[in-house]
C-alpha cells in the first residue's frame, strides 16, 4: 500500500515581533506517515502543536523545515497548478462546526456548490449526488434538510454536514482536527463511527487529532496508529492497541491513567501519578533536551541536555525517552 | 443525614421570539450536608437552568414559574434581595465556567477579589484582602505572587478555573456550586482540578454541587448523581449504584454511548435520535421518542420521580414504587 | 449564463423578495415612486406659475396636497420632483454604495502595501470637508453642462468613503472565518469566495447603507443645485423642503403645515419603503434573523 501522506523531519517555528525577535518552536523533528486506507490518531493536549501539525499535513500551513509528501510528491516543490489538482485528494474538517459552515447558505448549497464548480454537476445529477453524500454521513432523510440552514442542525449534525462537504471532492485522505470536542458526549461515538465507516467502506485514509484518549482507543482498536505529541515532539507512536494498552513513555502513561473512567470504584482506587509541572513547555529553536524533562518524575541528567529520538521498543511501537528506552531498544 | 438544600418542583422557562423554551420542568432533588452531588446532562438539557434558578441568576428572558429552593429551611427564591445577598457568597458560592469569560479581561486578579468583597459589603483592609486572597489561591495550588497581579489572559484555562474556585471560597462558604468545572480543559488539567476538588472537600468540609455533561467526571468525584434529560430529572442515585445498575433507559443509553477508556469498545452504541427541542418538547415522557422500551402510557403521561429500592429515584413508567414493574 | 443558473438565481434571490412580507411592501412603495417618476410625470401636468390668490390652500379635490407659498399645486410638484429625486438622489446613493463596496472589498481582499494605499485613499475622502471641496468643484465645472450621471457621481464622491471603511473591516474579519478556508480547501474559484462567501454576508449591510445614504444624497443634491452645479429643479423634494423651511416660513404659520407635511411625508415614505425592503433582504440573506421556522 502506498503512503498517502508522509511528514519528514518537519519543524515549525513561529516568529513574532517587528524585528522577528521572539521565536517559538511549535513542532520539532516530526516524522509521521499514514498509508492509504489507514487510520491515524494524533493525540495531544492544547498547546502541544497538534493543530499546527494537522494543518501542515493538510497544506494549510507550511513547515519551517522538513518535507510533506502527498502520494509521494513533495508539496513544497509543486507548482500551483499541480497542487490544485491534488488539493481535492486531501480534505480537512475544522474543529468548530459552528464557524466552518457559511450561515447564509442552505444545506443543499453547502454540499452542492463544490459539486457544481469542481465536477460541473447539474440539476438531477446534482441532486442525486447531494442526496448520496448526505445519506453517507447520516443526514437522512436528505430532502428534509435541503432548504434548511446550518443553524437548524445540532453540533453533531453540523459536523456531519462539514464531512459531507469534504467528501464532495472524493478525497483519499481526510484530516479532522478535534471533530468531536464541540459535540455532546452521547453523540461523539457516532461521529467517530462515521469516520470508521468512511474508512472501511471507501478506503479513505483518516487522520484525527484528538485529546480524548477514549475516542482514540475507539477509533484505533480494530486498526490504525497512534502518535502522542508533547511539546511539539512525538514522544510515542505505533499501532493503536500497542500504544494505548501498553504505553511506555511516562507522559503517555500519565495521560492514559488520568483519562476519565466510567467506573466510580476504579476512579477512586487508581493512583494517578502527579507530574512535577503541568505547564505547557515553551520551546525555542535553542531549547535543549527533552521537552518533557521539566515535568517528568524520572528524568536524568541526559534528559536535560539531549533531545531523545524515537526508538523502537517492539514491532510497530516506538518511544522517545532516554530513561525508558536506550539506544538498543532495551527497556 | 439531613438535607442541606432541597429543591422542590422547579419550573422555569426562557422567552424567545419563537415561543417559550421549557427548560426546567418540575425539578426536585435534595442535597445532603457535606456530600458531592453531580447533575449530569447534555447541552440544552436544562442543567444550567437549575443553577441559574438556584443562584437567582436567570438571564433577562428567563422566568421562574414555580418552585422552591430550601436552604436550611428557608426558601431562597422567596427571600428579599437583601436577605439573599447575605447568604450568597458567604454561605453559597458559585464557580462559573472559566471558558465563558467569567473573568474580566481588563482587571487584574487582585481586582477581582476586591470586587467580590465590595459587592458583598465586606470591610477588609487592603492587607487583610491580600492575605485572605493569597490563602485561597494557595489552597488551589496557585502561586499568589505570580497570579494576583496578572491579567486573565496571561493565565491558562486550568489556572483561570482555579482562580474562580479561589474567588468562590473567599468568604468560606458552606456550599459550592460549580458550573461545568472541567469542560474545555485538557485531560491532565481536568484530572488536576478533580483531585483538587476532592482535597478541598475533605479539608474544608463543604458541600459541593456541580453540573457537568461528562458523566465520567461524576464517577470520579460525586457521591450522588442526578441525571437530567430535557428539563427533567430522570434518575437520582448513589454514584456506585448508578454506574453499576442504571435504571432509566436514558442513563443506560448514555453510559453505553460514551467512549470511556475502560469501556468495551465493541459494545459502544450511540442513543438513536437526538435530544428534543425544548420549544416543543415531546408529550408525556420527553424521552419516549428515543426509548426502546416506550409504551403507550409514555406518550401520554409524564412519569413522576418515584423512589424505588434503596433510596434510588427514577422517573420512568417501567418502575412502580418499590421496584421494576415487569421484573 | 445558462438557463439553469438563471432559474437558480431567480429562485434563490428574487423569489424570496416577493414572498417576504416586508420586502414585498417595500418593493411596492418603491415601485410606486418609480412609476410616479416615469409615468406620473408625463401624466400629471405641471403648472409652476405663481398664483398668489391661491396660496397656502388646504388639501382639496382640486389640489390633493394643497398649494404652497406661491399658490403652486404641491401634488404636481411632488410628482415631477420625484423624477429628480429618483434619478439624482437614488442614483447618487447607488453609485456611492457601488464605489464603497468595490473599494471596501478590494481593500479587504488585498493586504500588504496595496491594502495600505487603499486605506490612505479612503482616509482622504473621509477627511476632506465636503462643502469647501464642492465649492472648488463648482468653480471647475461651472460652465460645463453636466448630465444626470455626472452630477450623481459628484454627489457620490462624498458619500462612498464611510461604507468602504466599514466594508473593508468586515471583509478582513470574515476572511479569517473557517468557512472561507473551507472554500479554499475545496478549490472554489476566487469569484465564488468573493461573492458567494463574503459579499453574500455583506448584502443586508450594503442595502441598509444604501437606504441611509438617500438622506445624505438628498442634502448634497440640494447643495449642488444651489451652487449651480446641477440644473436647478424647484420640484426636487429637497428644494421644496428647503423653500418650505427657509423661504416660505411654513414653520411659523399653521397655514403652512400641509406644505411641510406632504413634502416630509413623501421623503419619509420613500426612505421607509427602502427600510422595509432592506429588512426583508436581511431576513433573506441572514436566515437566523427570521422567526418561526
Amino acid at each position: 500500500m502506498h503512503e498517502a501522506i508522509k511528514v519528514s523531519n518537519v519543524s515549525k517555528v513561529f516568529s513574532r515581533g517587528y524585528l522577528r525577535k521572539s521565536h517559538k518552536l511549535v513542532l520539532s523533528g516530526i516524522d509521521l506517515k499514514i498509508t492509504e486506507g489507514d487510520r491515524l490518531v494524533i493525540v495531544g493536549e492544547s498547546g502541544m502543536g497538534k493543530t499546527t501539525l494537522a494543518r501542515i499535513m493538510a497544506d494549510l500551513e507550511w513547515p519551517t523545515e522538513g518535507q510533506v509528501l502527498w502520494f509521494g510528491q513533495d508539496i513544497g516543490r509543486m507548482s500551483k497548478k499541480e497542487k490544485r489538482l491534488l488539493r481535492g485528494s486531501v480534505q480537512y474538517v475544522h474543529q468548530d462546526p459552528y464557524s466552518s459552515l457559511h450561515p447564509a447558505k442552505t444545506i443543499f448549497n453547502i454540499v452542492a456548490d463544490p459539486l457544481r464548480y469542481a465536477h460541473g454537476l447539474k440539476s438531477k445529477d446534482l441532486r442525486k449526488r447531494v442526496k448520496e453524500l448526505m445519506e453517507m454521513v447520516g443526514l437522512t432523510p436528505a430532502e428534509y434538510f435541503f432548504n434548511k440552514y446550518p443553524h437548524h442542525l445540532s453540533g453533531g449534525g453540523r459536523q456531519r454536514l462539514a464531512i459531507a462537504r469534504a467528501l464532495t471532492t472524493e478525497p483519499r485522505v481526510i484530516i479532522a482536527d478535534e471533530p468531536i470536542s464541540m459535540i455532546d458526549m452521547s453523540l461523539r461515538a457516532s461521529i467517530i463511527k462515521l469516520f470508521k465507516d468512511l474508512n472501511d467502506q471507501y478506503n479513505i485514509a483518516v487522520v484525527l487529532v484528538l485529546h480524548d484518549i477514549g475516542a482514540a482507543k475507539y477509533f484505533t482498536y480494530e486498526k490504525g496508529e497512534v502518535a502522542i505529541l508533547y511539546g511539539g515532539k512525538i514522544v510515542e507512536k505505533g499501532e493503536g492497541t500497542k500504544v494505548l494498552d501498553n504505553p511506555l513513555h511516562p507522559y503517555t502513561r500519565v495521560l492514559i491513567n488520568s483519562s476519565p473512567v466510567a467506573d466510580p470504584e476504579l476512579a477512586r482506587n487508581r493512583q494517578v501519578e502527579q507530574l512535577r509541572s503541568y505547564a505547557v513547555p515553551i520551546r525555542t529553536p535553542d531549547s535543549k533536551g527533552c521537552p518533557f524533562a521539566h515535568a517528568c518524575n524520572y528524568y536524568i541528567e541526559k534528559c536535560l541536555e539531549r533531545d531523545p529520538q524515537l526508538v523502537p521498543v517492539e514491532q510497530n511501537h516506538e518511544i522517545a525517552c532516554h530513561v525508558f528506552c536506550n539506544r538498543d531498544g532495551v527497556i | 443525614m439531613n438535607s442541606l438544600i432541597k429543591v422542590e418542583n422547579l419550573r422555569a422557562v426562557y422567552l424567545v421570539r419563537e415561543g417559550t423554551i421549557k427548560a426546567a420542568d418540575g425539578i426536585s432533588f435534595d442535597v445532603q450536608e457535606n456530600s458531592v452531588t453531580a447533575i449530569v446532562g447534555e447541552s440544552a438539557s436544562g442543567k444550567s437552568t437549575i443553577i441559574e434558578a438556584m443562584t437567582r441568576t436567570l438571564p433577562p428572558n428567563g422566568r421562574l414559574l414555580e418552585g422552591k429552593v430550601l436552604y436550611k429551611g428557608k426558601d431562597l427564591l422567596a427571600l428579599k434581595k437583601e436577605e439573599f445577598r447575605r447568604i450568597k457568597w458567604k454561605e453559597i458560592a458559585l464557580v462559573p465556567q472559566a471558558a465563558q469569560q467569567s473573568l474580566n479581561p481588563t482587571m487584574k486578579i487582585i481586582d477581582h477579589f476586591k470586587d467580590t468583597i465590595e459587592a458583598h459589603r465586606i470591610n477588609w483592609s487592603h492587607d487583610q484582602l491580600i492575605q485572605k486572597a493569597s490563602e485561597k489561591l494557595e489552597m488551589v495550588r496557585l502561586n499568589p505572587d505570580a497570579v494576583l497581579y496578572s491579567y486573565p489572559m496571561q493565565l491558562s484555562g486550568g489556572m483561570k478555573q482555579r482562580v474562580l474556585i479561589a474567588l468562590a471560597l473567599l468568604l468560606d462558604p458552606e456550599v459550592l456550586i460549580l458550573d461545568e468545572p472541567t469542560s474545555a480543559l485538557d485531560v491532565l488539567t481536568q484530572a488536576y482540578i478533580v483531585q483538587l476538588l476532592k482535597e478541598l472537600k475533605k479539608k474544608l468540609n463543604i458541600t459541593l454541587i456541580f453540573v457537568t455533561h461528562d458523566i465520567a467526571i461524576a464517577a470520579e468525584l460525586a457521591d450522588k448523581v442526578a441525571v437530567i434529560y430535557a428539563g427533567n430529572i430522570v434518575e437520582y442515585n448513589s454514584v456506585f449504584r448508578i454506574f453499576k445498575n442504571p435504571l432509566h433507559p436514558y442513563t443506560k443509553g448514555l453510559l453505553g454511548s460514551i467512549m470511556a477508556i475502560n469501556a468495551d469498545m465493541s459494545k459502544i452504541k450511540p442513543i438513536p435520535g437526538a435530544p428534543p427541542s425544548l420549544l416543543t418538547p415531546p408529550s408525556g415522557c420527553r424521552f419516549h421518542p428515543r426509548c426502546e422500551h416506550a409504551m403507550d402510557i409514555c406518550k401520554k403521561e409524564k412519569p413522576p420521580l418515584i423512589t424505588v429500592e434503596d433510596g434510588a429515584q427514577v422517573a420512568c413508567h417501567l418502575y412502580s414504587q418499590g421496584g421494576r414493574k415487569d421484573a | 449564463m445558462t438557463k439553469e443558473s438563471l432559474t437558480n438565481f431567480y429562485h434563490d434571490y428574487i423569489h424570496p423578495l416577493f414572498r417576504n412580507k416586508k420586502s414585498l411592501i417595500g418593493l411596492i412603495i418603491l415601485l410606486m415612486y418609480i412609476l410616479m417618476a416615469t409615468v406620473g410625470a408625463s401624466v400629471v401636468p405641471l403648472n409652476m406659475n405663481s398664483n398668489f390668490a391661491e396660496r397656502y390652500q388646504k388639501p382639496s379635490l382640486k389640489h390633493p396636497f394643497g398649494t404652497d407659498y406661491f399658490g403652486v399645486d404641491i401634488f404636481q410638484q411632488i410628482v415631477h420632483g420625484s423624477r429628480a429625486v429618483i434619478s439624482l438622489t437614488l442614483l447618487a446613493s447607488f453609485l456611492a454604495v457601488l464605489i464603497g463596496t468595490i473599494v471596501g472589498v478590494a481593500r479587504g481582499y488585498l493586504e500588504g502595501i496595496a491594502g495600505k494605499i487603499i486605506d490612505v485613499i479612503i482616509m482622504v475622502f473621509l477627511v476632506i470637508p465636503s462643502f469647501p471641496a464642492l465649492l472648488i468643484l463648482s468653480a471647475i465645472f461651472m460652465d460645463k453642462d453636466l448630465n444626470v450621471l455626472q452630477i450623481a457621481l459628484l454627489v457620490a464622491i462624498w458619500l462612498w468613503a464611510p461604507l468602504a471603511k466599514q466594508i473593508s473591516a468586515q471583509v478582513l474579519s470574515i476572511k479569517t472565518r473557517d468557512f472561507i478556508e473551507a472554500s479554499k480547501i475545496l478549490n472554489m474559484p476566487l469569484r465564488y469566495i468573493l461573492f458567494n462567501d463574503i459579499v453574500k454576508l455583506l448584502i443586508p449591510y450594503i442595502f441598509i447603507n444604501f437606504v441611509m445614504q438617500i438622506k445624505g444624497a438628498m442634502e448634497f443634491s440640494v447643495g449642488l443645485m444651489f451652487l449651480g452645479l446641477a440644473k436647478f429643479d424647484p420640484t426636487h423634494w429637497g428644494i421644496m423642503l428647503n423653500y418650505a423651511l427657509y423661504q416660505a416660513g411654513a414653520l411659523y404659520t399653521t397655514q403652512g403645515f400641509h406644505y411641510l407635511f406632504f413634502v416630509i411625508l413623501n421623503i419619509v415614505l420613500l426612505i421607509y419603503g427602502g427600510i422595509l425592503l432592506s429588512q426583508g433582504i436581511e431576513e433573506i440573506f441572514n436566515p437566523r434573523v427570521r422567526g418561526n421556522e
